[in-house]
């Protein structure tokens, strides 16, 4: 996909494929990110789109990421307090467990037919609420069961050092739990962000695709149709929207190590 | 400073009695240890008073006000557990703060409350440490300061000398006791070690299988135990016990060991009607009479130095008598030596509870 979208136009359909581009260039990049008419023209020698607004293609990444962080911090927010009382009252704790497994094998499209049939009668579709609720829903529960694990961590004794000192159950969570929780909670919310992220299911069935609301896995598919396949951008599209992706296995990698090795030395 | 009682103070987990009808009064300025092996309900009971778990039954009352139905924040207790439940990544400073925030005393009074206790707990120089980097022993004191800055009416303490060796032990030992003096404080701590609470307590309530057993001074607790238990529990090395029973002669009221008899007819009106007793006679109160009449005959199986003292464990059939004798005294393994019981220093125990005599 990163060659693809390096190549010229000729090469993205020639047969047999070509693994490294003759010519690289970023013209692709630069079609998805820049004014569109003008380098269309140079691309095919005649004019195709007319030059819509030049952020036209950025417009997709920054709806991704919006939408993308706001059902993180939603489900963050939602996820803090059951798992606060999850861990500290453990009731249903082995039924989460298996309502998370369950949720987790079945298919997201097959749970997206009567999510889009609900969310089109409260005309949620197509509106960053509904994309955000959306996300919620998916990631809720293990959001859920990652930040419990975080509170599990932390010893009931502080909890009953701050109750014994003066605090309400509430106040026993925002200040002496939180503070601690600060890398779990920054760790949750990131995880989230990339499940939503690469959450296609979700991005095309709730959005329309020259609607308001603008997802990269939506763009793309238009950008099968318009002029023939436009594989070069849809490739660097596709290599920008891998990124964040990628960062994030990259940043955790230290800590899937440390995961896979401790259970080792026990 | 604050006088607690609970009444018929009961706690189960499902089927498990952890507390069973306490029935406990701990005067105001008092230092009071609760004393028990593992698993007798003292640190449920301390947990109890704190808010920390709710009763089946009964009732605690701090300073005559009904506290069973209140959460902690409502009943002026401060709580140090035995780990001390520091706040981790907080600052000392912090962590004495901590409840003084809560209750949104302004930052400039709560500034100097803290330095006060600093001083007071010699924690000035660490207060800007986080609590990861302290020594045991300043844990504790920052436990103890955080409960304390909080002015509780009753301090309770979970085991506080259980966690640390033996140097640390006699400085905070020395550290509780002034606090008791100066502050007047109401304390009342749990724990299993009997050394403990006889060198610390006023008042010791002894606990056993969820029950309290005997609530009195360290000196009547050791001299006049009320139960077997207690008498067991008490005293470092523990209490000889021998199985004996009472029979009734013409000449008087004896209680027959097999080896040795005693007579008892004095006291032959304080005896119910079962026949097997247990004597018991601390190792302190077992001399070696080298003339004069003996209780009983035993053969030197161990010797155990101890410093100042030896310990001499003895057979006696199938039992083992210990006694003390100073360092230099000459004794060797297998010799017989003739033992005498202190009259007045004697326990007997019905085999399922306590009718003493001292």
């Amino acid at each position: 996909m990163f060659t693809t979208s390096l190549k010229t136009p000729l090469e993205w359909v020639s047969y047999p494929p070509t693994w490294f581009p003759e010519k690289p260039n970023v013209d692709s990049y630069i079609f998805l990110l820049g004014p569109s008419g003008h380098y269309f023209s140079s691309l095919f020698g005649y004019q195709i789109m007319p030059g819509g607004p030049s952020w036209a293609s950025v417009k997709p990444i920054f709806d991704n990421i919006i939408l993308s962080g706001l059902g993180a911090i939603l489900t963050v927010l939602l996820a803090v307090p059951a798992s606060y009382s999850l861990s500290r009252y453990r009731r249903g704790e082995n039924q989460l467990l298996l309502f998370i497994m369950l949720f987790e094998m079945i298919p997201q499209f097959a749970l997206l037919v009567p999510l889009v049939i609900f969310f089109s009668t409260l005309q949620l579709i197509d509106t960053y609420l509904g994309m955000t609720l959306g996300y919620t829903v998916f990631t809720l529960p293990l959001a859920i069961w990652f930040l419990k694990g975080f509170f599990d961590a932390i010893p009931k004794e502080i909890d009953e050092a701050a109750l014994t000192d003066g605090c309400t159950r509430l106040q026993v969570l925002y200040k002496a739990l939180l503070p601690l929780l600060r890398a779990g909670l920054s760790v949750t919310t990131l995880f989230v962000f990339i499940l939503n992220w690469s959450d296609l299911s979700l991005e095309l069935g709730l959005v329309l695709s020259h609607g308001r609301v603008t997802t990269i896995p939506a763009y793309m598919a238009g950008l099968l149709g318009v002029a023939g396949q436009l594989y070069g951008p849809m490739s660097a599209l596709g290599t920008i929207a891998v990124i964040p992706v990628f960062a994030f296995g990259l940043a955790i990698q230290k800590y899937l190590v440390r995961g896979f090795t401790s259970g080792a030395i026990r | 400073m604050a006088r607690l009682l609970l009444e018929g103070l009961t706690k189960k987990f499902g089927n498990f009695v952890a507390v069973d009808g306490l029935k406990l009064e701990i005067k105001s300025g008092t230092f009071t240890s609760l004393l028990g092996p593992s698993g007798c309900g003292k640190t449920t009971t301390l947990r109890m008073v704190a808010g920390l778990e709710v009763p089946t039954t009964g009732k605690i009352l701090i300073d005559d006000r009904d506290v069973t139905d209140l959460p902690s924040r409502e009943r002026k207790i401060g709580l140090v557990f035995q780990s001390y439940a520091l706040f981790p990544d907080m600052t000392v400073f912090d962590n004495l703060a901590f409840g003084l925030r809560v209750a949104k005393i302004s930052e400039a009074e709560l500034r100097k409350q803290v330095k006060e206790f600093a001083e007071t707990f010699q924690l000035d120089n660490v207060l800007e440490s986080k609590t990861a980097k302290l020594g045991l022993d300043q844990r504790q004191r920052v436990a103890l300061a955080r409960t304390m800055i909080t002015k509780p009416s009753i301090l309770l303490l979970d085991e506080p000398l259980s966690n640390l060796d033996a140097g640390l032990r006699a400085k905070v030992r020395v550290e509780l006791k002034r606090i008791r003096q100066q502050l007047n404080q109401t304390i009342l701590f749990v724990t299993h070690d009997q050394l403990e609470a006889m060198s610390m307590a006023d008042m010791i309530a002894v606990m056993d299988r969820g029950k309290l057993l005997q609530h009195a001074s360290p000196r009547e607790i050791y001299n006049k135990p009320n139960a077997l238990f207690v008498a067991n529990f008490i005293g470092s090395p523990t209490m000889n016990f021998l199985q004996c029973t009472l029979v009734h002669k013409e000449k008087g009221t004896f209680l027959d060991g097999g080896t040795f008899l005693l007579d008892v007819s004095r006291f032959e009106s304080l005896f119910p009607t079962t026949s097997e007793y247990i004597l018991g006679i601390r190792p302190e109160d077992v001399q070696i009479m080298n003339s004069g009449r003996a209780d009983i005959e035993a053969v030197i199986e161990l010797i155990e130095p101890l410093g100042p003292k030896k310990i001499l464990n003895l057979r006696l059939e199938d039992s083992l008598v210990k006694t003390f004798v100073p360092y230099e005294h000459k004794c060797e393994l297998g010799q017989k030596l003739r033992l005498g019981f202190n009259r007045d220093r004697m326990h007997i125990f019905d085999k399922s509870s306590g009718a003493t005599i001292v």
